[in-house]
């Protein structure tokens, strides 16, 4: 045989293990989709966080006023269903429900933000420290023990109030601590995966450690990343909208639902709706995202015996 | 053996603390604008001499590493710096503020466990049951809901609406009991002052109850998933067919084992009660350090929010210690684990 054969051949096994790969992969994303639709609070929370992100996108269609509308004949209209404010107006005669739809951009924006750069930092720095482990590992994971021995709102507090109010600010604080827990899981994930045997194999074949990181190991290794990075998004919701009423996460102006529980909360006498309704969405939303995560990690492991 | 493991457990947290230490100390370097130009202000007439002298006070003439050394060398002796907005010592500020989130911490802690431990058995032994599923919602619910809302909705209910509880403060007015420990209730209990103790009880339970909400689901399924699998344990069949009566079993065999990880669950989770207690006080006016933190970050007072940022650290790194170390004397498989 030639070299050109050989090296033809090597093509063909290439395509055939790739297809195979992908045959399987089609029939687990089967499986799983199956084994998803049948779980109601996966549903639920589905249904429930894509009519957040649709309203929030869709905002300006969907009411009549804008968010900072200020109308000083209609203050403190308590909401009604048949009036002309569903949710009632604040002390400027600002439309309340308005003010919602445009809050869940801030919440939406941040808990995805934070949480993809919490994954994808977290992610990698920890599968390069586990599979490399050496001097890097070890500087990262007493790194990553140091920070979480701040409680996660004191840090973000302690972070915000040296950075000044701002969205990106707000991300940033947010995800300074963020990436440590997807470190330790990815790094986790590695060192239980590096030794097995098809990371043996691939490593036979020649493997790159790059390609084995990626097209071996990381698949075995994402489902707890997706699952936590799932719930995280409700925590960075509940974490923003903390500072936000603290007076120290977005900036005011911007319609965010904790400044708008916060600015409520001095009407709290009179008017009740100015922080509840605010909340209540709050409460909804991370609610459906707890549930979606909950859902996904009983989907992606079903012999997983979860606690919480 | 244990004593071993528990020796590595506090050597093992000294290096952390040190790292708290850095972090903070870093913190206070990243600001942006120079820690002086903020002391002094703007717009004030300081002349360089004086420029020069607080920067000799505080040492920021020196290079970064020097700084760092007396900074950790200063609060080895428990010295966190000077709070310009409050004009005194940080560390005598933070210890007037320590007994009420102390206060505050342990009621809301006593709610958690007093809601957890019981829904948690309860919906274990009748797995699967309506009762289960309900104790199911109210977690998911318990740890959906931000402490600040559930804090402003229970004032609305039972402050404004009933007219019940107090919205806000420790005590009224002529109710505070005469100051021993610091723990209103405690205090009054001391004194017997029946009047003061109602009173502080009335202010404590609406915060207590707002900032245990979280911790209270949490150890209710903790409690529920390790009841669960105990109950399948081989002793709890044995003492079953030895006929000690359901009740004994549940309690004496089964829950004793059970509560071994939430000991260390309730350990961790003072870490949300560190966190949510900024917020709870902020609402309910309470006089403890989430509302010296607060009030520090707006009056732009950097090294009270410093000092305090670190004792919350400090305080979560010993809790953690703490249940780690009675974790090692709850669970006698350590102990034989390590002896055999």
């Amino acid at each position: 045989m030639t070299r050109q054969d050989l090296s033809s051949k090597n093509v063909q096994t290439r395509c055939f293990l790739f297809r195979i790969r992908m045959r399987l992969w089609a029939e687990n994303t089967r499986k799983m989709i199956r084994r998803f639709r049948k779980n109601p609070s996966a549903v639920i929370g589905a249904v429930i966080a894509t009519v957040f992100v649709l309203a929030a996108i869709f905002a300006p269609y969907i009411t009549p006023f804008a968010p900072d509308e200020i109308n000083l004949n209609a203050r403190l209209i308590p909401p009604s269903l048949t009036g002309r404010y569903l949710m009632g107006t604040d002390h400027l005669g600002r439309d309340v429900f308005t003010r919602i739809i445009y809050g869940a951009r801030v919440s939406i924006l941040v808990g995805v933000i934070t949480v993809a750069i919490s994954t994808v930092v977290g992610g990698t720095l920890g599968m390069i420290a586990g599979y490399y482990g050496g001097v890097f590992d070890m500087a990262l994971s007493r790194f990553t023990e140091v920070l979480l021995a701040f409680p996660y709102l004191i840090f973000a507090i302690g972070t915000m109030a040296m950075l000044g109010p701002g969205f990106w600010n707000l991300i940033w604080a947010l995800s300074f601590k963020g990436w440590v827990e997807f470190f330790r899981l990815a790094r986790a994930g590695v060192l239980s995966e590096k030794t097995r045997e098809y990371v043996e194999a691939a490593r036979v074949l020649g493997r790159s450690n790059f390609s084995i990181m990626v097209s071996e190991i990381l698949p075995n290794m994402i489902n707890p990343l997706i699952v936590v990075g799932t719930l995280r998004m409700g925590t960075m919701i509940v974490m923003e909208a903390s500072l936000s009423f603290l007076g120290i996460g977005i900036p005011p102006g911007v319609p965010a639902w904790g400044s708008m529980i916060q600015d409520g909360y001095r009407f709290i006498l009179n008017a009740w709706w100015l922080s509840v309704l605010p909340g209540l969405f709050l409460v909804i939303l991370v609610l459906a995202i707890n549930l979606l995560g909950e859902a996904l990690r009983d989907v992606l492991n079903p012999d997983y015996f979860h606690t919480f | 053996m244990r004593g071993i493991r528990i020796l590595e457990r506090i050597l093992g947290a000294i290096p952390i603390m040190l790292g708290v230490c850095i972090v903070v100390f870093l913190f206070m370097r990243l600001i942006p604008g120079d820690p002086v130009d903020i002391m002094i202000g703007e717009g004030s007439n300081v002349t360089q001499a004086d420029i020069d002298s607080l920067k000799a006070q505080f040492n920021l003439d020196q290079p970064v590493h020097i700084q760092l050394l007396s900074y950790l060398s200063r609060v080895l002796r428990g010295d966190l710096g000077y709070s310009i907005s409050r004009a005194d010592n940080v560390s005598k500020l933070i210890l007037q503020a320590l007994p009420a989130t102390v206060e505050l911490a342990i009621a809301a802690m006593f709610f958690a466990l007093l809601i957890g431990i019981p829904v948690g058995v309860l919906s274990a032994v009748k797995h699967n049951s309506a009762m289960d599923r309900a104790s199911t919602a109210g977690a998911f619910l318990g740890i959906s809901v931000p402490a600040f809302w559930l804090g402003i909705v229970l004032i609305i209910i039972f402050s404004v609406n009933l007219g019940i509880l107090p919205t806000s403060g420790r005590a009224d007015y002529g109710f505070t009991p005469p100051k021993r420990t610091g723990l209103y209730v405690l205090d009054s209990v001391l004194a017997w002052d029946l009047a003061a103790l109602k009173n502080s009880l009335e202010h404590l339970i609406l915060p207590a109850v707002a900032l245990g909400a979280a911790p209270a689901a949490v150890i209710t399924r903790v409690v529920r998933s390790s009841m669960l699998e105990v109950l399948q344990k081989d002793y709890v069949m044995f003492a079953r067919a030895k006929g000690v009566p359901e009740h004994l079993v549940i309690v004496k065999h089964a829950l004793r084992n059970a509560l071994i990880p939430t000991v260390t669950v309730a350990g961790l989770e003072t870490g949300t009660l560190l966190g949510g207690n900024m917020i709870v006080e902020t609402i309910f006016s309470w006089p403890g350090m989430g509302r010296l933190v607060v009030d520090g970050i707006f009056s732009r007072d950097y090294s009270l929010v410093q000092g305090a940022v670190m004792v919350y650290a400090l305080t979560f790194v010993l809790m953690n210690l703490t249940s780690d170390i009675l974790y090692t004397y709850l669970n006698p498989k350590i102990s034989m684990e390590k002896g055999s």
